[in-house]
């Protein structure tokens, strides 16, 4: 392994992305899309 | 500095400090969809109209004209929709640089200012084998599974093995603000627990939540999530007696924020709607809350 390889690695923890944890923007993701909830899969109506 | 953006609760001249926007790929549509409330300031002498977009490679972003911003005032704006991209693969941080410009006139011709804040996208895959989950709350077993309710102001009612609107199957737990329904006006309530989180570098709590509004003649003012009384993520604005809603209603969401490591934290989450007509209610169906850390 080069040595620019291994410094690489140790900057970032390894493989995958580092978590620099921060506080937390005003933010959300949207779990299912608009259109047709039960066609996207994310929750089973019953009703 | 005559106008500025912000992603949170501080309030000017403090600086805000950084802010990551979380979430966690595991159940994501794709593409995964951003919503994302902002504040503006417009500390100049004019009234001016305000205009907010973003850019990064990969995204679709909307602009949003939000309107006349009197002169010393600020606002609150959730911007559902925001941006969406194709879902990532993998783990993956990004940056997205949101912008605000504003202009001196009601068609957006004469621009004034313009002011770009760097916001981070962190975006976590709790199932990558490098998180472990250290709670988990799915309601399934038909009980409150140790969460509780406090009127802050109004009615509120929990109830468990809500069968409408949920994301594991059978149950989610379900909390009914202005459950009397015969009370107008304000309507706040807490859905509450307690958690000892891990003693490692990188705490999460994942909560997945959906805002049943009942009608119309009702408004959803805002949703928060705090530990204690820390405001982790406020979505929408500010009480305020109308029948608009500032928070997306009527459709699964999901908000991420980090928590302190090794404490004990009394998790909130908070709804504020006005009601108009007695009978209108609004609903939050929780389901699969989670706490995920790794060192």
């Amino acid at each position: 392994m080069s040595l620019l390889k291994k410094i690489l690695l140790l900057i970032g923890g390894g493989s995958g992305v580092k978590v620099v944890v921060v506080p937390s923007a005003n933010s959300y993701f949207n779990l299912v899309g608009t259109v047709d909830l039960r066609e996207q899969g994310g929750y089973f109506n019953r009703t | 500095m005559s106008v500025d953006l912000r992603f949170s609760n501080v309030d000017p001249p403090a600086p805000e400090p950084k802010r990551s926007i979380y979430s966690d790929l595991v159940n994501l549509p794709d593409p995964v969809r951003l919503g994302l409330t902002v504040r503006i300031f417009n500390s100049d002498i004019v009234t001016l109209w305000m205009r907010v977009d973003a850019s990064l490679a990969g995204w679709t972003f909307t602009t949003f004209d939000l309107g006349g911003l009197g002169a010393g005032l600020d606002m609150y704006r959730n911007l559902d929709n925001f941006g969406s991209r194709a879902k990532p693969a993998a783990a993956l941080s990004e940056t997205i640089v949101v912008r605000l410009r504003a202009y001196t006139d009601s068609g957006y011709t004469s621009l004034k200012w313009t002011v770009e804040r760097n916001i981070d996208v962190v975006f976590i895959k709790s199932d990558d084998g490098s998180w472990t989950q250290d709670f988990l709350d799915n309601f399934n077993d038909g009980t409150v599974q140790g969460w509780a309710v406090t009127a802050e102001v109004g009615t509120i009612q929990i109830v468990a093995g809500a069968t409408d609107y949920f994301l594991s199957a059978p149950y989610a737990l379900r909390v009914k603000l202005n459950y009397l329904a015969n009370q107008t006006l304000e309507h706040r309530g807490r859905l509450y627990k307690t958690f000892a989180t891990p003693n490692r570098a990188n705490v999460f709590a994942i909560a997945d939540l959906f805002i049943l509004e009942y009608d119309g003649q009702m408004g959803g003012k805002n949703i928060q999530l705090k530990h204690g009384d820390n405001v982790l993520v406020f979505i929408g604005r500010p009480y305020y007696a109308d029948n608009a809603d500032y928070i997306t209603m009527n459709k699964w969401i999901r908000i991420v924020a980090p928590l302190p490591p090794n404490t004990s934290v009394e998790i909130r989450v908070i709804l504020d709607i006005y009601v108009a007509v007695g009978d209108r209610r609004a609903n939050i169906n929780f389901d699969d809350f989670r706490i995920i850390s790794k060192d």
